[in-house]
């Protein structure tokens, strides 16, 4: 396992790194590298170069914009993120979600714009170029058959994020950077869910901010994942729940699943099951019935896709009682 | 091949088991070949036994840790296939974690989901013969002392970061009754030192610390001659302590405060005996060690002592066929507790605390004893929970650390090691086996705590949360029907696995590339397996 041969370009600012974007059609963007790096070793990316993105002092940081927003910087670093105050504050799933990712390490390193972007995963690709090589490749790197569900064309790569389905649960948007000009997309409408090719984001496309609306800050949130060990691991499925409650009731709610679907998805029909009503175990039972239903587990992870997806049922009503209970 | 005769062997060393009949299957498969790991022969049995002993008390509605004391052996004794058990310190660790775990005010008291369970094992203090039966010794040491009182010990034994060069040096310090400081260690450089079979089967502080015990007593007594001749005495009245030599009942001058007077005398010494023995004309009742050694020096010419250890004729296992498998010259013994809770719902386990006693003998360095107690049951824990290999066509599904799992620092529980000392016959100052054999209980005491909250009884390791919610599932006759494992049910595997693997990973096996030849033939893809 060696890095293959690049050259790296570090900007200072990001009209240089656009710039750079223009020039460069074969590129790969790397910012703490906790992704990338590992994937760059096992030869699933071989680009000509690789934009660090690290100096851009712009893209750090939470602010807020009073009336507005609050606009966090992609390269703001979990650990950041974790410790800032206001975000536990006004948009405590996001602060959940944060604090789980990986270990404290990877956190330090690890911004939200590349847990934003992180490349799906799958038994089958994330391995050695030897190993993929014995089995004759995979239909996301190199080959043209999943192993996954063979006889599809389909690649089903898993999306384990884990502050993406906090950032829908917060109807986040996202500030997308691109040699052709600057534009704003919604966070639910960025990913494909599609696992080869998981977010509408061109390979000269940079994402530089992302913004939380203050309509939805102050919303109760619980983010919950199941993994084997208590650090380190990727989730194996994942729910995060935002809800706001007045006098009892609840006012709007928002659950999404991650880990199970190549990419992170809103659970339809939770706002008709909650909204209107106090959060019981029978209402809280059905969302964890509509988020079980969402979820497409296959064999790309550890753990059977059948228990993955009761977890999903599991985790998605425990996190709903744990929401409603924090009031 | 010795994994396999191993399991069965030592089925008899540690309950009373007047009969044992073992079966054993070696599968040939073309996955890499296996090799001995950290309680090889007992890890896989100890967990199957000590389930079912855990079973016979359950359905007895006896105490589990009353059930292991009826049956304990009753040494010295020889076992029903000619094992030879001498020091056994089992019912005092069976004791000592029940006590200490509130075992018998805590158990069947805790709440829903929270349990606790026992597990037992043992192992053996290196094999008495090496692959084949022979007399020759398994460890040999050479000791050479200069004179300026400097230790030096040539022995084959590998310190793989065990601790067998602190061990060394602590028994010919203990013995010389010198510091630790004059002590230096060759190891494992076979131009240098003499041969050792090496650092495997619990075998070196028993076997290389006997050599070096040994070798160390032989300049000693080579050191008492002429010692005793000063202080006219007969050498066996001598005593070595301190880093001085003196005669037995005398009073030592002050010179407990030995540093002092070691500090002045290395000065003459170093200009040579002639001067020195002038100093010493009237008899003393006590000399330095540096003195002592000189005189000795004087006296012999070269200070070298050789020792070695080969396991004694009646510990080498019966005369019938596979009966030098399992022999050792003594056995450790230990017994744990584990404290667990399971999560009814989703299946996950949560260890929360470890009580691991052990009876190594005698704990030569007690630091080093609860560091490898520690590290067994932490190895323990990642098998039961975490650890596996996953195949797939003859393809490792988890070739990296990040999907073989080994415990974090999150999970990992308080472990309380308790350490039992009984004083072997035959081992170094009575020591023995320390670093494997608390391992293979840690499996079936958290296993056994399972049954214990949730009443469920798993026969495969990892506990994986899946398997432990199927087997709720299967439990639970009223709940309703979920097929986790594709019909691969963990409490009752009625089919092979497809490729012997595990239940988390199923799926079809890898379809060939098309241009690879394999797929153009009539073979299936993935093919038999």
């Amino acid at each position: 396992l060696s890095l293959p041969e690049f050259k790296l370009l570090r900007p200072h600012t990001l009209a240089e790194a656009v710039d750079l974007l223009g020039k460069h059609p074969d590129v790969q963007i790397v910012a703490g590298g906790t992704d990338l790096v590992p994937s760059l070793k096992q030869h699933l990316f071989t680009p000509a170069y690789v934009i660090d993105i690290r100096r851009i002092a712009e893209l750090r940081g939470i602010r807020k914009l009073p009336g507005l927003a609050t606009e966090i910087g992609a390269l703001t670093t979990l650990t950041e993120i974790e410790n800032s105050e206001h975000i536990r504050r006004d948009y405590p799933v996001l602060h959940e979600a944060a604090k789980t990712v990986a270990s404290p390490i990877l956190r330090n390193m690890g911004t939200l714009g590349g847990n934003i972007c992180l490349d799906t995963r799958c038994l089958w690709y994330n391995q050695s170029l030897t190993w993929r090589q014995s089995c004759g490749f995979c239909i996301k790197k190199d080959g043209d058959l999943c192993h996954v569900a063979p006889g599809g064309s389909k690649c089903w790569a898993v999306f384990s994020g884990d502050t993406p389905p906090a950032l829908l649960c917060l109807d986040a948007e996202i500030e997308v950077v691109a040699p052709a000009g600057t534009r704003r997309v919604a966070l639910r409408d960025f990913y494909t869910n599609v696992g080869d090719a998981p977010m509408k984001l061109a390979r000269n496309e940079v994402v530089t901010r992302v913004f939380l609306p203050e309509r939805t800050a102050g919303y109760r949130g619980v983010y919950r994942k199941l993994r084997l060990r208590g650090s380190i691991d990727y989730p194996l499925a994942g729910v995060a729940v935002a809800l706001k409650r007045s006098n009892g009731h609840v006012e709007d709610a928002r659950v999404a699943i991650t880990a199970v679907n190549p990419a992170p998805l809103v659970v339809r029909g939770v706002d008709k099951a909650l909204v209107g009503s106090a959060v019981t175990a029978e209402n809280a039972t059905a969302v964890g019935e509509l988020a079980a239903r969402a979820a497409k587990p296959l064999t790309t992870s550890a753990l059977t896709p059948e228990y993955r997806r009761e977890m999903i049922r599991v985790f998605a009503k425990r996190a709903v009682l744990e929401a409603a209970k924090e009031c | 091949v010795v994994t396999i005769l191993y399991s069965g062997a030592l089925l008899g060393a540690i309950y009373d088991i007047p009969n044992v009949r073992w079966d054993g299957y070696r599968v040939l498969t073309n996955k890499p070949a296996c090799g001995a790991m950290r309680g090889h022969g007992t890890v896989n049995v100890r967990f199957a036994f000590e389930s079912a002993l855990d079973e016979v008390a359950a359905a007895l509605a006896l105490d589990p840790a009353e059930v292991r004391r009826i049956n304990l052996l009753k040494p010295p004794c020889i076992t029903v296939n000619n094992l030879r058990v001498t020091s056994y310190g089992l019912p005092e660790c069976v004791e000592k974690v029940v006590e200490r775990s509130g075992w018998r005010e805590r158990r069947g008291k805790l709440p829903r989901g929270r349990g606790l369970g026992i597990g037992c094992s043992h192992y053996v203090s290196g094999a008495a013969n090496s692959i084949i039966r022979s007399d020759m010794p398994h460890s040999t040491v050479n000791i050479k002392i200069d004179r300026d009182g400097g230790v030096v010990v040539y022995t084959g034994a590998s310190e793989i970061g065990q601790g067998s060069d602190t061990m060394t040096a602590q028994i010919a310090a203990e013995v010389l009754g010198c510091g630790l400081q004059r002590v230096k260690i060759v190891a494992a450089d076979t131009d240098l030192t003499p041969i050792d079979i090496g650092s495997y089967s619990s075998r070196v502080t028993f076997m290389a610390g006997n050599a070096t015990l040994r070798a160390a007593q032989e300049v000693k007594k080579q050191i008492a001659s002429p010692a005793g001749r000063k202080m006219n005495c007969a050498p066996e009245e001598l005593i070595f302590r301190d880093d001085l030599v003196f005669k037995r009942g005398s009073s030592v001058p002050s010179a407990v405060d030995s540093s002092a007077v070691a500090g002045r005398v290395e000065g003459q010494t170093l200009r040579g005996s002639l001067q020195q023995k002038r100093k010493e004309e009237a008899p003393r009742d006590w000399m330095t060690f540096e003195e002592a050694v000189v005189a000795a020096i004087d006296l012999h010419g070269a200070l070298t002592g050789t020792g070695s250890y080969a396991p004694p004729p009646e510990a080498r296992g019966g005369s019938h066929k596979g009966g030098g498998v399992g022999p050792s010259p003594s056995y450790s013994y230990s017994a744990q507790v584990a404290d667990v809770s399971v999560d009814e719902e989703t299946g996950e386990i949560t260890v929360h605390k470890i009580w691991a006693a052990h009876d190594c003998g005698r704990a030569l360095n007690p630091v080093s004893v609860e560091g490898q107690i520690i590290g067994s049951v932490w190895m323990g824990l990642g098998q039961a929970l975490e650890e596996e290999m996953v195949w797939k066509d003859g393809l490792l599904m988890n070739p990296g650390l990040l999907e073989y799992r080994s415990p974090s620092a999150t999970e990992s529980p308080e472990i309380e090691p308790i350490i039992v000392e009984s004083i072997d016959p035959e081992g170094p100052f009575g020591a023995k086996e320390c670093s494997e054999g608390s391992l293979a209980a840690t499996i079936p005491a958290i296993s056994n705590a399972i049954y214990d909250a949730v009443g469920i009884r798993l026969r495969e390791v990892p506990f994986t949360p899946e398997r432990v919610l199927a087997a709720i599932r299967a439990r639970d006759v009223a709940a309703k029907k979920l097929d986790l494992t594709e019909g691969v049910d963990p409490t009752a595997p009625t089919r092979f696995r497809e490729h012997g693997g595990s239940l988390w990973f199923k799926g079809k096996g890898p379809m060939r590339h098309e241009l690879d030849p394999a797929r153009q033939g009539a073979q299936p893809a993935g093919g038999d397996d």
